[in-house]
């Protein structure tokens, strides 16, 4: 009972913070600032409403990775593969926030604005990207060493 | 051992995660308050040219004072490239500084041209900070008037 609370209100934390608040944000946002959404994608191509979607279906796939992590036992190669794939899931997420919605520029975004004689933005945060590298790393390693000494330690 | 080996990639990954909020709200913040602190003394950026009337040569000098209200140094640079009508540069100059928290200082970009040859301009900002290893640039061309050179 108390695993399935545990994996519950896991799962309830990564809907919360993906899901459902930039959903929300978005919906409660001044119409003079949602009109700023729209300019956004219009001047420089940065499609916040498809951030939101991208993040809301990221949030969902974490938390049904968080449940069946919670649910699963640690030796279980379950637990595992499910430990790396939100490892992977997570990462991919913040380098498509890094990347201003283009995971593949690795925290070097590149915005083009159509003003004009034309204006360009680059926006440098490749060592954020870097120690999320090292993190997902060092959290694969911890997920990998739990396994196989929970491996170990398994009741016969 | 299970303990310990976890114990230590746990310790390792808070340490991370430390690392990461202090680079990204230092570096994001400062960078950000310098870009908002000198846009609101856009006013204040001054253009002086002098022509010499028997070569028609023109020194342009571009005075931008840049205020740091971050919490860490900048390192802010600002360039200009004088662009003819056939896309060759006529001339060419860039300033930086690194500028403390809380300090202003100016910037200051002279380039000396022949009058009517210039089209356009490129200009150039940039701002790193957390020892240069995050940062924000713009560039962007203008249309200069008929005299030749840009406009204040």
């Amino acid at each position: 009972m108390r695993r399935v609370l545990k994996a519950v209100l896991s799962a309830m934390f990564y809907i919360i913070l993906f899901s459902i608040l930039p959903s929300l944000s978005l919906w409660l946002l001044p119409p003079e600032f949602k009109s700023y959404v729209l300019l956004i994608k219009d001047y420089a191509g940065i499609d916040v409403q498809f951030m939101i979607t991208v993040a809301l279906v990221v949030g969902l796939m974490l938390a049904t990775l968080s449940f069946a992590k919670n649910m699963t036992y640690e030796w279980s190669i379950m637990n595992l593969t499910v430990a790396l794939l939100s490892e992977a899931v997570g990462f991919y997420m913040s380098l498509f926030l890094l990347g201003l919605g283009n995971p593949l520029s690795m925290g070097l975004a590149k915005i083009s604005i159509n003003y004009g004689g034309g204006a360009t933005a680059i926006l440098d945060l490749r060592l954020i990207a870097i120690l999320d590298i090292a993190i997902m790393a060092v959290s694969a390693a911890k997920s990998v060493v739990n396994f196989y000494y929970a491996g170990k330690e398994r009741p016969a | 051992m299970k303990r310990k080996a976890s114990k230590i990639l746990s310790a390792t990954i808070i340490v991370l995660y430390v690392s990461l909020l202090i680079v990204s709200s230092t570096s994001l913040f400062s960078i950000s308050s310098t870009l908002v602190g000198s846009l609101e003394r856009v006013e204040d950026v001054r253009f002086d040219s002098t022509t010499n009337p028997l070569t028609g040569v023109v020194d342009l000098a571009v005075r931008v004072p840049i205020r740091n209200r971050g919490i860490i140094e900048v390192n802010v640079s600002v360039a200009v490239k004088l662009v003819s009508a056939d896309g060759t540069v006529v001339a060419e100059g860039s300033d930086s500084r690194r500028i403390g928290p809380g300090e202003t200082e100016e910037l200051l970009v002279v380039a000396t041209f022949l009058r009517g040859t210039v089209d356009s301009a490129d200009l150039s900002f940039e701002c790193r900070a957390f020892f240069d290893l995050v940062g924000l640039s713009f560039s962007m061309r203008v249309e200069t008037p008929t005299e030749g050179y840009p406009s204040p």
